[in-house]
């Protein structure tokens, strides 16, 4: 699924490390979600929503 | 065990369950073919001393299952439990095949510990392509 993960992080100027350290995953999870090779589960696009301050489906794109 | 370069609190821990398995099962098995080749004990005590080896195996794949309910990174656990299915196809293919070549033309068994060590070599190697198809960049 295409997302906005990558666009809102560089907004922030965070890197990947700081995103994974403040989602309290792996960097790997972090790129896999932001290049669309890994869909999060539920509890954790909740916590990217809360950490962006964003609905969940203004950062997801339904794939249509 | 390190899973596309990472390696979490849960991984650490399977890392030392898996060193402790493994010890246990060296110490056993030396343990075991000493007394088999010292007291040539036979038939049913024979058995059972011959399972005793196989108990940290299965210790080991439980240490497995353990890591899967303790990982709490689920893209980790996702690419682990990916390898998983794997290790199992891989074996299953292999030992199928080996079933139908014994049975219809007599080809002979795989050796002792074959279906063992097919596992976790497919299972490392699913590990392993995953990783790399999932390299991050230092800089990103």
């Amino acid at each position: 699924m295409r997302n906005r993960i990558r666009e809102l992080r560089v907004e922030r100027g965070w890197s990947q490390a700081d995103l994974a350290e403040k989602l309290e995953v792996s960097r790997q999870s972090v790129n896999a979600i932001e290049t669309g090779k890994f869909d999060p589960s539920l509890p954790l696009a909740f916590k990217l929503s809360r950490l962006f301050g964003r609905k969940i489906d203004t950062m997801f794109l339904d794939g249509e | 065990m390190s899973v596309c370069g990472t390696t979490t609190p849960a991984s650490r821990r399977y890392q030392q369950r898996m060193l402790v398995t493994m010890s246990l099962y060296l110490a056993v098995t030396l343990g075991v073919v000493t007394i088999v080749k010292h007291a040539h004990p036979h038939g049913w005590l024979l058995y059972a001393i011959a399972l005793v080896p196989a108990l940290p195996m299965l210790a080991m794949m439980g240490a497995l299952g353990v890591y899967l309910q303790e990982e709490k990174d689920e893209y980790i656990r996702l690419i682990t439990m990916r390898s998983l299915l794997a290790g199992t196809a891989g074996l299953l293919a292999v030992l199928v095949v080996n079933d139908v070549l014994r049975s219809i033309s007599g080809a002979a068994a795989l050796p002792a510990f074959t279906s063992w060590v097919l596992f976790f070599v497919v299972f490392g190697v699913a590990q392993a392509v995953q990783t790399i198809g999932n390299r991050v960049r230092d800089d990103a």
